[in-house]
């Protein structure tokens, strides 16, 4: 028996090397990739032993290594986000930014940054920006459960795009009023990992570092949602509170990555898709691993962002774009045949 | 059918008292007063519509009461803690989805959620309940098969075997055996009276096919219109008066040759169609 049901670990522990490997050799890609080649021997010396007046070395901590970590942060926090979203609405189709949270989020970001009603602190910036996803998103929950009670899969879907739609135009018009912000976020609003640099990426690692936390905290309750409502209740699983609190989780995680990369989309729907039936097994490592995933996706998202048409830069979010919508895609037609 | 216990039943685990459970605050069953006793299996009978299933689903807290309430060892079930009452009281829907990408093991393992921690993870005592489990359903040598490929007799135990692992003194099913060919309704029904009658196990279950419930149940609880019209404390009680006030249907009466309980047979139609 213990050989069974250590089978299924040993199977996650595999796919966390794995995936980890692929993380690593990735950021090294990543990292060596810009107009100016720097050979990994210099990369180890600039994190190990750095010097201020080395240029190379400069250009790697300042510019590269907080790109790289934009990413692995941003990307983590959406995959971890999708996949909770998934499993809380037993819905593999729930994707953050289908269903409203990237564009709540950035509204909260634009509105935050260009009237200041309160000067906040940029370690505040993702919470803001995680009220924003909620508040949109609730919206799009209570529309799809009017008149019915329940959360239709496809009724979300409508509603998460057509209040996306509202938020993006609100977002379009508050730019368009005021130029500063505009020349400040305009990159940031198509998915830019270079953004803040390194500061920024440490400004949103509490807010990711508590949602990852959480997110694990609630993986046991989680997994019993697979088995239908029913049988969660029957197994003493407090079902509304977990969803609930998945869905703040959610929602939290999506901010902070918004507030980072900006509303980059689909990493949340291809992290969790890279991996067969993890849906039906949220566990420890499932979550690690889809966290893991989502860095990876947007890591390799962005080498090509860089890469394709060097020395021009492509925004970020486009590329997830151009990868996530044909999954999406996928995802529906196979639900519908 | 020799084994069926003589004794009086010790004990009332469940009790519903005035009890009306239903949907979106309409009531389905009304008025329900009832004792489920320890170590019997109690079966709910009635037509479609009765309201069994929704009696169920009372007793498991999965519909609140809408008035009166279920008494779980004397005390209010809606004051325990959820996962209390996961630990006395295990349920099988009706018809539970199929999960994909799940092995019978991992699914059975999924049983032991109310008695894991946060820290304990995964413990000795769990690998052994999951153990017995497979080996009460006779699933142990399919333990590492992913549950779609299962038959539907097989799924059907391995459903049972995932409340079996849950470890409780209480066990409701509905229609468990409802889809099923009779060898494997039999193969099912086996089983409960084994949890029954070797295990001291409380069995509640919903069933359809009466003559089944018959050769099987300790106590038999008709139900119509949403009310309780019978409660038999022993199937020999049974006649055809009873099955025609709440099937709405003619019967005739048999004796099983073996048991020497009663089946009943639909009579067969006053007009009959003409044969060639």
């Amino acid at each position: 028996m213990t050989a069974m049901s250590s089978a299924g670990h040993s199977r996650e522990r595999h796919a966390l090397l794995l995936m980890l490997s692929v993380l690593a050799v990735l950021a090294i890609l990543h990292i060596q990739q810009g107009a100016r080649p720097i050979p990994a021997t210099v990369m180890l010396d600039a994190v190990l032993s750095p010097d201020r007046d080395a240029f190379d070395h400069f250009v790697i901590l300042s510019l590269r290594l907080p790109r790289a970590s934009a990413c692995i942060v941003g990307g983590a926090a959406f995959g971890a986000a999708g996949f909770l979203l998934q499993v809380a609405m037993r819905n593999r189709l729930a994707e953050p930014h289908v269903l409203g949270l990237n564009a709540g989020a950035s509204l909260a970001v634009v509105l935050v940054t260009t009237y200041q009603p309160v000067v906040l602190p940029d370690i505040l910036m993702p919470f803001a920006a995680s009220l924003g996803a909620a508040g949109l998103f609730g919206l799009v929950l209570a529309l799809s459960a009017l008149g019915s009670g329940r959360f239709d899969p496809v009724r979300m879907v409508f509603f998460g795009i057509a209040l996306s739609a509202l938020a993006s135009a609100l977002v379009s018009a508050i730019l368009i009023l005021n130029e500063d912000t505009l020349e400040q976020l305009r990159f940031w609003l198509v998915g830019d990992a270079a953004g803040g640099g390194a500061a920024a990426v440490w400004s949103i690692l509490p807010a990711v570092a508590l949602g990852l936390v959480a997110g694990c905290l609630l993986m046991p309750q989680l997994a019993t949602f697979s088995l239908g409502e029913s049988i969660s209740v029957a197994l003493g699983a407090s079902v509304h509170r977990t969803r609930i609190a998945a869905l703040v989780v959610t929602a939290l995680l999506c901010g902070s990555a918004v507030s980072l990369v900006g509303p980059i989309g689909f990493v949340g729907l291809m992290a969790p898709a890279l991996w067969p039936r993890l849906h039906q097994r949220p566990s420890l490592g499932a979550f690690l691993l889809v966290a893991g995933s989502g860095a990876a996706i947007l890591l390799a998202a962005d080498i090509l962002a860089l890469g394709l048409l060097a020395p021009t830069e492509l925004p970020t979010g486009a590329l997830t774009g151009l990868a996530g919508a044909p999954v999406f895609i996928w995802l529906v037609a196979r639900r519908l045949t | 059918m020799t084994s069926r216990s003589a004794d009086p039943p010790t004990r009332s685990r469940l009790t519903a008292e005035a009890l009306s459970v239903g949907h979106g605050g309409q009531a389905v069953v009304q008025d329900i007063e009832l004792d489920i006793f320890e170590g019997c299996m109690t079966a709910l009978l009635g037509p479609n519509g009765s309201g069994k299933s929704t009696l169920l689903a009372g007793f498991a807290r999965l519909l609140p009461a809408l008035g009166g309430s279920v008494r779980l060892d004397g005390s209010d079930l809606a004051t325990f803690p959820t996962r209390h009452v996961a630990r006395v009281l295990g349920l099988l829907p009706q018809q539970p989805p199929v999960p994909e990408g799940l092995s019978v093991f991992d699914l059975v393992a999924r049983g032991r959620f109310p008695h894991q921690g946060f820290f304990s993870q995964w413990s000795r005592q769990d690998e052994a309940a999951v153990g017995e489990a497979l080996a009460l359903a006779a699933l142990a040598d399919l333990a590492d098969r992913p549950v779609e490929t299962l038959s539907g007799g097989q799924r059907q135990r391995a459903w049972i075997a995932m409340v079996l692992a849950q470890e409780t003194p209480l066990l409701l099913l509905d229609e468990p055996t409802t889809f099923l060919d009779a060898a494997h309704q039999v193969a099912i029904l086996d089983l409960l009276r084994d949890l029954v009658r070797r295990h001291r196990r409380t069995v509640v279950c919903v069933l359809h096919d009466l003559n089944m419930a018959l050769q099987y149940a300790d106590r038999l609880v008709f139900l119509k219109e949403g009310r309780i019209r019978h409660v038999l404390t022993h199937p020999s009680q049974c006649d055809g008066r009873i099955i025609e006030e709440v099937f709405e249907m003619p019967v005739v009466s048999l004796k099983h040759p073996q048991s020497g309980l009663p089946v009943f047979l639909p009579c067969a139609s006053r007009q009959p169609e003409a044969r060639p």
